[in-house]
């Protein structure tokens, strides 16, 4: 998978166009990410990249870039 | 309310505005993105209109509430009406299970409407597309709400395809898939031609009340020997936890309770356990002239307050409409400032200014956390009433503690979220209320 699709996941499951998107994008800066969104969007990162995330990383997600960084941390490609 | 409700509120505007194209639908593609409640006014978005399908989408001011993506079949489906299932057939309440219990849940579901209902509450959808297409997809929210996951579910998604087809009011539902980790249950419904898949999430379960068990060997047993610890708001959550400490070390309590009398009567029973004098009695914040008419009412010697505590709140965790919620931040400041300085001065009028004062405040004062911003804003306001109070009142103590999170039944969190547990949270701020004021010695210049 692209680095960019990563992006476009996140524009999927946040119902954001991805060119609004960037590495710095977090709940802080964007209102649909909220508790319920974490959910669907750890979910949709599980079902993409094969792989289940420990709440403590799903905690420390708190924007794309992090996400990115700890989804290298685990292989996956992104 | 449950999303398909707004779905299908969505789909009667579309059978009146567009009738032609409400009788196309055959795949009915929602996202529920946060709840609305009975009363509020939404507002119903055409995003596409093409040949083969629309994107609506449902508003609630500047919010996005739901989306709904619809597939529409070339030809016009004839509507067709369901013949009335016998309602409660089947049991229909599910179990309080664990997520991980879910994993192999399966079961019969049905159609099923009151007499009437469809026509009255969708009219124009149910002309045009019949009484069998409204209980089909109220199946989907009486699966979810009921059957699997239950009660404590939020309806995330569901995509329903088949719609076009003979549909049946007698069905079944079935998980396939279950997240412990996520709270999270996928799973599927069939009523005749009509699949759906659905996602729900799973709330947690509050914490339990705490006990007297809680409370024992926590405090020291004489702190509040001889002392009337008023607590308002003590039905539950931090409060009913003040209560129990208090009461733990001597102190003779009053629970007060606005809609917990059950939760503030089981309060005042675990005290007694502990043998504390522990009496309830209704009171509303938003009426404190009536405060010391219910305290000269409690049995007994008179129940003159030497420490308040002030713990009514409004529920912390809610839906945002907009980046700063000037509707949740006047609910907050209403209690937390306006209804506590008035309950201040009642009981001031009422039995002095000598007496003890806690009401807590919040560490996202010092560690913002956006969600937040309108509930630590009022906690802000209240910290400048406080201080005022200490001002004006010198014989006041007053005590202000910025809590971090606490475990209570208003953090319950999808997410597993780190929380205090509230015995510890609250002991130390309880017992800086009857600690020794400190004086600082200081050498004076020569």
């Amino acid at each position: 998978m692209s680095a960019d699709a990563l992006t476009a996941l996140f524009a999927e499951v946040l119902n954001v166009p991805a060119a609004e998107l960037s590495e710095d994008t977090s709940p802080d800066n964007t209102p649909a990410w909220d508790s319920l969104r974490v959910m669907e969007l750890v979910a949709a990162i599980e079902d993409t990249f094969d792989l289940q995330l420990s709440t403590a990383e799903m905690m420390q997600m708190r924007s794309i870039g992090l996400a990115r960084s700890i989804l290298r941390a685990k292989g996956a490609r992104v | 309310m449950h999303g398909v409700h707004l779905a299908l509120w969505a789909l009667e505007a579309i059978s009146v505005e567009r009738p032609a194209w409400a009788a196309r639908v055959t795949l009915l593609d929602a996202r529920f993105e946060r709840p609305v409640y009975p009363g509020e006014r939404v507002t119903l978005r055409m995003d596409t209109a093409a040949i083969d399908r629309l994107e609506l989408s449902l508003w609630l001011g500047s919010l996005r509430v739901t989306t709904l993506r619809l597939a529409l079949g070339a030809e016009p489906t004839p509507p067709t009406f369901a013949p009335s299932a016998t309602p409660g057939a089947r049991p229909v309440e599910a179990p309080d299970l664990a997520v991980e219990a879910m994993a192999t849940l399966r079961g019969e579901t049905d159609a099923w409407t009151p007499p009437g209902a469809a026509e009255t509450l969708f009219p124009t959808l149910t002309r045009l597309r019949g009484s069998a297409f409204v209980g089909a997809l109220c199946a989907l929210s009486r699966v979810v709400g009921m059957q699997c996951p239950g009660r404590r579910a939020l309806f995330s998604t569901a995509r329903v395809s088949g719609l076009g087809g003979p549909l049946a009011s007698e069905g079944a539902f079935a998980v396939r898939r279950a997240r412990p980790h996520l709270s999270m249950v996928d799973l599927e419904v069939t009523l005749g031609s009509m699949s759906a898949v659905l996602r729900a999430l799973v709330i947690p379960p509050p914490p339990p009340a705490p006990t007297a068990w809680v409370a024992q060997g926590r405090m020291p047993p004489d702190a509040f020997r001889g002392r009337n610890a008023l607590v308002l708001g003590g039905s539950r959550g931090l409060g009913a936890t003040a209560a129990l400490l208090l009461a733990a070390s001597g102190a003779r309590v009053c629970v007060t309770w606005r809609a917990g009398r059950d939760e503030a009567e089981h309060i005042a029973a675990e005290a007694r356990l502990l043998g504390a004098d522990c009496v309830t009695c209704a009171f509303d914040s938003a009426a404190p002239e009536a405060l010391p008419g219910a305290l000269a009412a409690i049995p007994g010697a008179p129940f003159v307050p030497d420490l308040v505590l002030f713990f009514p709140t409004p529920r912390i965790f809610t839906r945002r409409a907009d980046p700063f919620d000037a509707a949740r931040f006047a609910a907050f400041a209403q209690v937390y400032v306006v209804d506590f300085a008035r309950v201040i001065d009642t009981l001031v009028s009422a039995f002095g200014s000598d007496f003890a004062l806690l009401t807590p405040s919040t560490s996202a004062l010092d560690a913002p956390v956006p969600e937040l911003l309108e509930y630590a804003a009022a906690k802000a306001a209240a910290e400048q009433v406080v201080s005022q109070l200490e001002r004006r009142w010198p014989k006041m103590r007053c005590v202000t503690p910025r809590l971090p999170r606490v475990a209570t039944d208003q953090t319950v969190s999808l997410v597993e979220t780190e929380a205090a547990h509230a015995v510890d949270a609250l002991r130390p701020h309880l017992l800086a209320l009857v600690a020794p004021i400190a004086h600082t010695e200081r050498e004076l210049p020569p």
